[in-house]
Order: C-alpha cells, then sequence, then structure tokens
C-alpha cells in the first residue's frame, strides 16, 4: 500500500525534504513504520533515535491527528513525523 | 475566524469584535511577542514553522475543549508562522466571559494547551547561530 510521509523543523531538515511518498507493507503500524524509516534515512537513526529511549521525544500524527506507536495504516494515510512543539 | 494560522501581524480589536456579546463583562487577551533574549542568548528572530492543517484542527479542539471546561462564552486562538523579528506578534488567545475570572484562567489554559500539542516549531536566529526549540531542548539548527 502507499502512504505519504511529512516531515517538519528538524527532522525536514535532517532528511531534506518535507514529504515523500512510501510503498510500505499492508497493515504496517506506526511503530513498524519508524524502523522502516531508521533504515531509509540514516540520518534520523543518528540524530534522532540514538538515544536508549528513542521514542520519547517523536510525534507522530495519522491524517492530522496524534497516534499511538501501535496502530495499524491504511492505504492513503498521510503520516508526519516531528520533535516536541514549541509554538506560542 | 476565530481559529487559524497566519503569517499576517494581529488585528486585536477584531478578534475582540469576533467574540463580542452583550453579556460578555470580560475580555482577557494574551499577546505574545518575540522576545530579545532567551536563556542567555540575543535572538535576532524567530522563524515559525507550522503544519498548518493539523495545527488549525488542534487549535478547534482546545477552543472547543475550552468551552466546555470554563463557563466563559467565547474563545479566540491565533498563530503566526514564518520569518518574525524581535517584538513582532506570535500569538493571539481572547477569551470573553461574564466575569473575569473564568476568562484568565480559560485564556491561561488555551496558551498552555497550544504551547503543548499545537504543530508549531520555532528556529532562533542568534548572535551565536541558528537553534531549534523542540519543547524544553535547545538544538543547534
Amino acid at each position: 500500500m502507499k502512504i505519504r510521509v511529512r516531515y517538519f523543523a528538524r527532522y525536514r531538515s535532517l532528511v531534506g525534504k518535507s514529504e515523500e511518498e512510501l510503498e510500505v507493507p499492508d497493515g504496517i503500524t506506526v511503530g513498524e513504520l519508524i524502523e522502516f524509516l531508521k533504515e531509509r534515512h540514516p540520518e534520523l537513526k543518528n540524530e534522532v533515535f540514538a538515544e536508549e529511549d528513542d521514542l520519547a521525544d517523536v510525534n507522530v500524527s495519522r491524517n492530522g491527528r496524534y497516534v499511538k506507536f501501535d496502530e495499524a495504516l491504511q492505504d492513503g494515510d498521510v503520516v508526519a513525523i516531528f520533535p516536541p512543539v514549541s509554538g506560542g | 475566524m476565530k481559529v487559524m494560522v497566519t503569517q499576517e501581524s494581529f488585528d486585536v480589536n477584531r478578534a475582540i469584535e469576533l467574540i463580542s456579546n452583550p453579556e460578555s463583562g470580560a475580555y482577557v487577551v494574551f499577546l505574545g511577542k518575540v522576545r530579545a533574549h532567551n536563556r542567555g542568548r540575543k535572538v535576532e528572530r524567530l522563524i515559525y514553522e507550522v503544519y498548518g492543517e493539523m495545527a488549525v484542527s488542534e487549535m478547534a479542539k482546545i477552543r472547543e475543549e475550552a468551552l466546555r471546561k470554563f463557563p466563559i462564552f467565547d474563545a479566540v486562538i491565533w498563530h503566526r508562522y514564518g520569518d518574525l523579528p524581535v517584538g513582532e506578534d506570535t500569538i493571539l488567545v481572547v477569551v470573553s466571559s461574564a466575569h473575569r475570572k473564568e476568562a484568565f484562567e480559560a485564556c491561561s489554559w488555551i496558551v498552555d494547551e497550544v504551547k503543548r500539542r499545537v504543530p508549531v516549531w520555532k528556529k532562533e536566529v542568534t548572535e551565536e547561530g541558528e537553534f531549534w526549540i523542540e519543547g524544553d531542548r535547545v538544538v543547534r539548527g
């Protein structure tokens, strides 16, 4: 199935693009997608996921809503990966 | 629009008008601006990046939650993005209610929730270089 992954702020700079369309296994979970992205983008693996508690700082949204790592994705989903927010 | 992200500077009176009603005796306005210093660094400007669609839906949720949680009449939540020098407006929250106490409380709660949940990120441009602000962390950009 196809999904769209969007990157924001520092993660966008690290990956070097703001979004990409990816072919991923049907029913992949958010957590599995993160593993997939770590392999695809070593810079994310080294700069974002290098620490022991490597998911602590990473926010993920699915179609514009915050999502948990065990949730399964569907064809056409838009997943965004971004650092802790700092608005205001 | 009661909830929006924009590159334009704020018209505060317009925001107040949007939620005016004859029963409101209290309007609390919080206006955030770009500050010249942050944790010892001299800031020239902030570059705000936003995930627009999600930011607006998250701000709309916060507004609806505030309307349920506090005995207020209405609320405006606006956030700016783009390149903002020191002194520029960054966030505007206006709350209307019958009396001031609930308006102050709701306004403070809304600002906290925006800072916690809305997908907006600031990059500081300082004399020492550029820094991403990620929650409480500062990471060289």
